[in-house]
């Protein structure tokens, strides 16, 4: 089971917002939020399989799939996120609080 | 540093590289490489991606360092520029900079919008043919279908992230829809864009943003653009990062072919005749051909 977040820079706020979550369990799909465009990244959005190398489509391993979708909507506009697959690493949290603190 | 100088060229190189920053914030569901909204104390605004914030897994897998990715950001603005239009409306400006203490490229924010996918190939093909060979002979690794802008207003496309450009052979390639959208139709180069290839050489030009690649990856970008003069044709994913001699018979690879199945245009066109149509719009007058100066193959 893999759930992935799907969001989009707001055009006003400029912050990213969630427009779709999906819960992918082997083949079965569930879409929770906008399902139009979840279709769209599903069906157009072609993903690097970072342990084989190989390109992946939603119907080749849609697990597999929405695992390495992060990889391939890095952002900003478009983002995927994927706890399972792709935890926020200590280097990018350690840049934020540095970056903060030399805000202030 | 060779690149402090040559993106000192445009008034708006030297605001992004100098200018004080007024606001910064990080997108905090900014995907797997950080980025950071950034507005300049002049009012420009830009996305910054610091070098610590490069996810290093994906970067590994397209086969390059973390500030390799970075530097063909920078890269792939300095190539366009030096093509002149229409590359350098394509492609956002991006340098390198230092913000509160951390290095990383700052890219000019562009207006426009996504999930529009397929209007850019009914609406502009001529600028999707430009994107297609800015594509090739940078050998980008990953334009799909989230990765262009598309602005109705002002009716530009603009591919986004070209930090995974520049293959050497054997890079992994996920996917090129322009390039396999023209390929499928129109892969002839027209003179236009030929001339703007032999100029870029013979200019020096070419040589000048292989200056800022790494020492085995500049050569593949010399060897794209001999390939692609002498042959006359748009390169294949598998020519990307692995020139070869032309062949009389080109088929589609079959990564192409599945980039392929990624393009819907609208307004009832095929994208073959959209493709054959921006190649008539992008030359009304054709010119006498001339033959080729042979660019010098590098290896």
């Amino acid at each position: 089971m893999v759930d992935v977040e799907l969001y989009e820079l707001d055009r006003h706020s400029r912050r990213p917002e969630r427009f779709a979550t999906l819960h992918v369990n082997g083949r079965d799909l569930q879409i929770d939020g906008d399902e139009a465009k979840a279709r769209e990244i599903i069906e157009r959005v072609s993903v690097p399989d970072l342990d084989s190398g190989a390109t992946l489509r939603f119907d080749d391993e849609p697990e597999r799939w929405a695992r390495f979708l992060p990889a391939a909507l890095r952002g900003p506009y478009l983002t995927a996120t994927c706890e399972q697959e792709f935890p926020t690493p200590p280097a990018v949290r350690d840049l934020d609080t540095q970056i903060n603190a030399s805000r202030t | 540093m060779r690149l402090r100088t040559l993106q000192e060229e445009t008034i708006l190189e030297r605001a992004l590289a100098h200018a004080e920053v007024a606001e910064m914030e990080l997108n905090p569901r900014g995907g797997v490489n950080s980025s950071y909204e950034v507005r300049l104390a002049d009012g420009e605004e830009g996305i910054f991606k610091p070098l610590a914030g490069v996810d290093r897994r994906v970067s590994a897998h397209y086969g390059h360092r973390p500030e390799q990715s970075l530097m063909h950001e920078c890269a792939a603005w300095q190539l366009a520029k030096r093509l002149g239009e229409p590359y350098a409306q394509l492609v956002a400006p991006a340098v390198w900079r230092d913000i509160q203490g951390h290095e990383g490229v700052l890219i000019h924010r562009v207006s426009g919008d996504w999930f529009h996918f397929d209007r850019p190939f009914a609406i502009v093909p001529d600028q999707c043919m430009a994107a297609a060979l800015f594509d090739s002979l940078s050998a980008q690794q990953d334009r799909h279908a989230a990765n262009y802008l598309w602005d109705e207003a002002d009716q530009r496309l603009h591919p986004i992230d070209h930090g995974y450009s520049f293959a050497r052979a054997g890079d992994p390639i996920n996917t090129t829809m322009f390039a396999a959208w023209r390929l499928s139709a129109a892969p002839q180069l027209t003179p236009t864009e030929l001339n703007a290839l032999r100029r870029a050489e013979a200019t020096g030009a070419l040589r000048e943003v292989g200056g800022l690649l790494e020492p085995n990856r500049d050569a593949y970008l010399y060897d794209r653009a001999g390939l692609l003069v002498n042959t006359g044709q748009l390169l294949g994913v598998r020519e990307f990062g692995n020139p070869r001699a032309p062949t009389a018979a080109r088929t589609l690879d079959a990564e192409l072919s599945d980039s392929l199945r990624l393009v819907r245009p609208t307004q009832g066109r095929s994208i073959d005749e959209a493709a054959a149509q921006a190649c008539v719009q992008a030359e009304p007058r054709r010119s006498p051909s001339s033959p080729s100066r042979g660019i010098r193959r590098h290896r």
